[in-house]
């Protein structure tokens, strides 16, 4: 990959903050132990490092790539620091989960858009989702990206929280409706 | 938090964990149960589609209640009692999705409606199939039928281009086929079977394609293979496709839909029966032959305009084909060929097993008939085998016909030629065999007259004894001396003997021992001078008489001896019929020739009766393959009526058949008489010698002209085994 190549990879920064943040705040008890920069900068390295694997051609596929070393790098970390098996389903590879999780938050995020415009404001629009995420309240936070970023059940969430379905469905209706207000526009 | 929040919460809570557990749930029936909720649900069900893209971010969700781009189109209005009614309402001339609908909708089926659509911002044109149901059997059917119709890239299937969900509908696109279907062009339906066949076979290819891919479209029909500008067909609707399982058949919730007319028999006889049944007997009845049938029975419709099973209601209709009887297809159009009909009925077999095993085996036979092969579907004999391979190969069949009736006609010229050319042959030999006779008669005549000198010497002698006087004993050893002279020496007779008038022997020459009482005064010898007496001078050379001292075939010469008044002795001397008289009659046989000479016997001479018969038996007396102490041989020969007034005459009528007694063969033969006896010269000629060559050459060409097609055939027959041979090496 040569420099222009090192350039477009650039672009991605804010997307994969974005994303690294995403999969830190569904995971609530890393916080404070994780941080989304160091794990944004640790992935870039290693895209360097590996650069001629990357063979794929479309925006979509580099996205796809960077966000498959970033699901390394913090499963990595998260063995690091003794959180594989709380995580991880049993007959869940550790790596698959995350990017499961990966691929729902590129739902969100509509990386699947291509043309130019959307490809540079990505970065930007993963961002503000991420920001309008993390600016929720924290129940409604967790139940949010419980279900839509790992992809949780409402009956997992609900034994996961100690609460109610009803109650689960509630914070899940207000979070997603103070979403709606706060991105709406751009999301649909 | 309000009651009626909880209630709200309670209710997504509800849905969510439905879907959750994989129930289908139909948005339009969740929202018409709960009429107060139903607004702040629906708000809700768009919120959760914000935040999943379509359409991976169905998987947890039922398809038909999250699309975010549908809320605009869904009419959501309050109704008087305050419930909710949610209905979809696609119009033409509307922009639906990223299409505009143009006119009225091209069809409308059981499930769905297809419009012609234009993709915006293009001059596109599509086909746009809406699903109009909402309930989650038909949906799944309709999500199945994309899945099946998307995975089929085929030149004669529709392809899909697009699918989606909007309005809460299910949608997809696919290609705009705008000549309308096969059910709409009447004029096909009994055309020329040619075109039929060539239509046919790219549909059975395609259905076949499908097959592969494990794709049974359960609803061929006319009305679903639809026509281009070209004419070229397309598989269309595969709204009842279901997905066959490894082992050949299918579990589907309908096992029985189909359209009727075209529905095998085995279908018709599965929804007769209670639904449990049907399910447990469907998989094994849904196979790849199912749409072998439907496609006999369009492949009928076509070839001869008429459907094969007739009924006028559901039960006279699905009667009739459970009884499997149909008319053959060439009772209702006579110049429906044999092959193709056999085809048919093949296709349209009562038990599956009996059909073709699979699509690919019904379009290979179809073209087996277009190479004028001949079909699996029906066994023919060697001569149609033949007229097939011949039509199969025009030119080939064009070249060895013009041969074989080249060579014939050779052949019957050459042989009509031989068989003209045969009598002239003939001919031609009868008259060498002429000349050649009449100029030995002169020959033979110089012969005889060799040994008529001699008698003639010793009848002057004779004459020189005293008449009218009793013979003195030396005039007696004299006349003995003079008749034992005659069997000696060059030219010597076999017996000399002197009668007197009565026909008794006086003398005769040494070792030849008559019985002194004999009377020979019958004998022709002595006979033919009781009538002659006026005439003294010539030797008689008298008819063949068989001895009866030693039974030998003789040729006398005799002459008279006056002895005053009206006493003569007969004087008598004979060679035996074997002689040859030096004619070297085996000489002149060469050349294919041969020669031999006959006489008249003298009947009185005949103790054995040899001699009767006709009046044309005669006594053959020389003959190459005659050995001296042979008895002579008779033979009847056809007198020549005109030789009895003119004596120039050849004595026998011509003779090309003449079948020698003493050898094989056909002979020519030509006569003459030796003048002035009673003898004649055959000249034979075997009619081989020259008939052969040109008879021998037709026969040799005519078993040519035989032995060619035998032998061409065998090479045939040899080249087909070893090809076989080697073709099942190589597998």
């Amino acid at each position: 990959m040569a420099g222009s190549e090192n350039k477009q990879i650039e672009q991605y920064r804010g997307y994969l903050q974005a994303v690294a943040r995403l999969q830190l705040s569904a995971r609530p008890w890393l916080a404070g132990k994780l941080d989304s920069s160091d794990l944004v900068q640790k992935t870039f390295v290693r895209a360097y490092e590996h650069c001629e694997q990357y063979r794929g051609g479309s925006d979509a596929e580099l996205a796809g790539w960077l966000r498959q070393i970033l699901n390394r790098v913090l499963a990595n970390e998260l063995r690091h620091w003794g959180q594989a098996r709380r995580d991880v389903g049993a007959e869940q590879s550790l790596e698959q989960e995350l990017d499961a999780s990966g691929y729902r938050l590129d739902q969100m995020l509509q990386a699947d858009q291509t043309s130019a415009s959307q490809r540079a404001q990505r970065g930007e629009r993963a961002e503000r989702l991420a920001e309008a995420i993390e600016d929720l309240p924290e129940e409604q936070r967790v139940v949010v990206l419980a279900r839509h970023c790992r992809g949780l059940g409402l009956q997992e969430i609900a034994e996961e929280t100690g609460r109610t379905a009803a109650s689960v469905a509630g914070l899940l209706r207000r979070g997603l409706a103070t979403l709606r207000e706060q991105l709406g526009e751009e999301l649909s | 938090m309000t009651d009626s929040q909880t209630r709200l919460d309670q209710l997504i809570a509800e849905l969510l964990l439905r879907l959750e557990r994989g129930e289908q749930v139909s948005l339009e029936d969740f929202l018409a149960r709960h009429p107060a909720e139903a607004l702040e649900l629906h708000r809700f069900v768009q919120d959760l589609s914000l935040l999943n893209g379509r359409p991976a971010g169905l998987t947890d969700c039922d398809a038909t209640l999250i699309d975010p781009a549908g809320a605009a189109a869904l009419s959501v209005s309050e109704s008087a009692a305050g419930g909710v009614v949610l209905q979809a309402v696609p119009a033409t001339g509307q922009v639906f999705d990223r299409y505009e609908l143009l006119g009225s909708p091209l069809g409308t089926g059981g499930m769905g409606v297809v419009y012609r659509a234009r993709l915006l911002g293009t001059g596109v044109q599509v086909a746009l199939k809406q699903l109009r149901r909402t309930e989650a059997t038909e949906q799944r059917m309709f999500l199945a039928e994309i899945e099946a119709a998307a995975g089929l890239r085929h030149p004669h299937i529709v392809p899909v281009y697009h699918a989606g969900e909007t309005d809460g509908l299910l949608w997809y696109t696919m290609a705009l086929i705008s000549g309308g279907s096969l059910a709409e062009r009447r004029d096909l339906f009994g055309c020329a079977a040619g075109v039929v066949v060539e239509l046919m076979l790219k549909v059975i290819r395609a259905v076949h394609f499908a097959h592969q891919r494990r794709v049974l479209h359960r609803d061929l029909k006319p009305s679903n293979i639809l026509l281009d500008e070209d004419g070229e067909p397309h598989v269309a609707d595969f709204g009842l496709a279901v997905r066959l399982s490894e082992a050949g058949g299918v579990a589907t919730d309908h096992p029985t839909a189909g359209s009727l007319p075209w529905l095998a028999p085995e279908i018709v006889e599965l929804s007769r029966l209670s639904p449990s049944e049907r399910r447990q007997r469907s998989e094994a009845v849904l196979t790849t032959a199912v749409d072998v049938w439907s496609l006999g029975v369009v492949l009928y419709e076509l070839l001869t305009g008429e459907r094969p099973f007739g009924g006028t209601t559901y039960w006279e209709l699905s009667g009739a084909i459970l009884s499997g009887e149909l008319r053959r297809p060439g009772l209702i159009r006579a110049d429906i060929p044999r092959d193709l009909e056999a085809i048919c009925l093949q296709c349209l077999q009562r038990e599956p097993g009996q059909r073709y095993e699979s699509a690919a085996a019904l379009a290979q036979d179809l073209e087996r008939w277009q190479r004028d092969e001949p079909v699996r579907a029906r066994r023919t004999g060697p001569a149609e085998r033949l007229l097939q391979s011949c039509r199969r190969a025009p030119a080939m069949a064009a070249v060895s016909v013009a041969m074989l009736v080249l060579l014939l006609v050779m052949t019957a010229g050459y042989v009509g030629t031989v068989l003209r050319l045969r009598p002239t042959v003939l001919r031609s030999m009868q008259d060498q065999t002429d000349y050649l006779s009449r100029h030995l008669a002169g020959l033979v005549k110089e012969k005889l007259r060799s040994y008529a000198n001699r008698v003639s010497e010793r009848a002057e002698l004779l004459r020189t004894i005293p008449q009218g006087e009793p013979v003195s004993a030396a005039d007696g050893q004299r006349i003995q001396q003079w008749l034992d002279q005659l069997v000696t020496g060059p030219r010597a007779f076999q017996n000399a003997f002197l009668l007197d008038g009565e026909g008794r022997i006086l003398w005769s020459s040494r070792g030849f021992e008559p019985p002194s009482d004999g009377r020979y005064s019958e004998r022709d010898y002595f006979d033919y001078w009781k009538n002659h007496q006026a005439e003294g001078g010539d030797v008689y050379v008298g008819r063949v008489y068989e001895s009866s001292v030693d039974k030998f075939d003789k040729l006398p010469f005799s002459m008279r001896i006056p002895r005053g008044g009206e006493e003569f002795w007969v004087f008598s001397a004979s060679i035996l019929t074997d002689a040859d008289l030096d004619l070297e009659t085996g000489s002149l046989s060469a050349g294919g020739n041969t020669v031999c000479l006959v006489a008249e016997p003298d009947l009185s001479a005949d103790p054995d009766g040899r001699y009767a018969g006709g009046v044309g038996v005669h006594v053959i007396f020389v003959h190459p393959r005659l050995q001296p102490g042979d008895r002579s041989v008779v033979v009847e020969l056809p007198l020549n009526a005109e030789a009895a007034v003119d004596a120039g005459k050849a004595p026998f009528l011509p003779m090309t058949e003449y079948r020698d007694p003493l050898q094989s063969g056909k002979w020519v033969v030509g006569s003459a008489r030796v003048p002035g006896t009673g003898i004649s010269i055959l000249v034979q000629r075997n009619q081989d010698t020259d008939l052969l060559w040109i008879e021998g050459s037709a026969v040799r060409l005519l078993l040519w002209v035989l032995a060619s097609p035998v032998s061409g055939v065998l090479v045939w027959v040899f080249l087909r085994r070893w090809h076989q041979w080697r073709r099942s090496r190589i597998c």
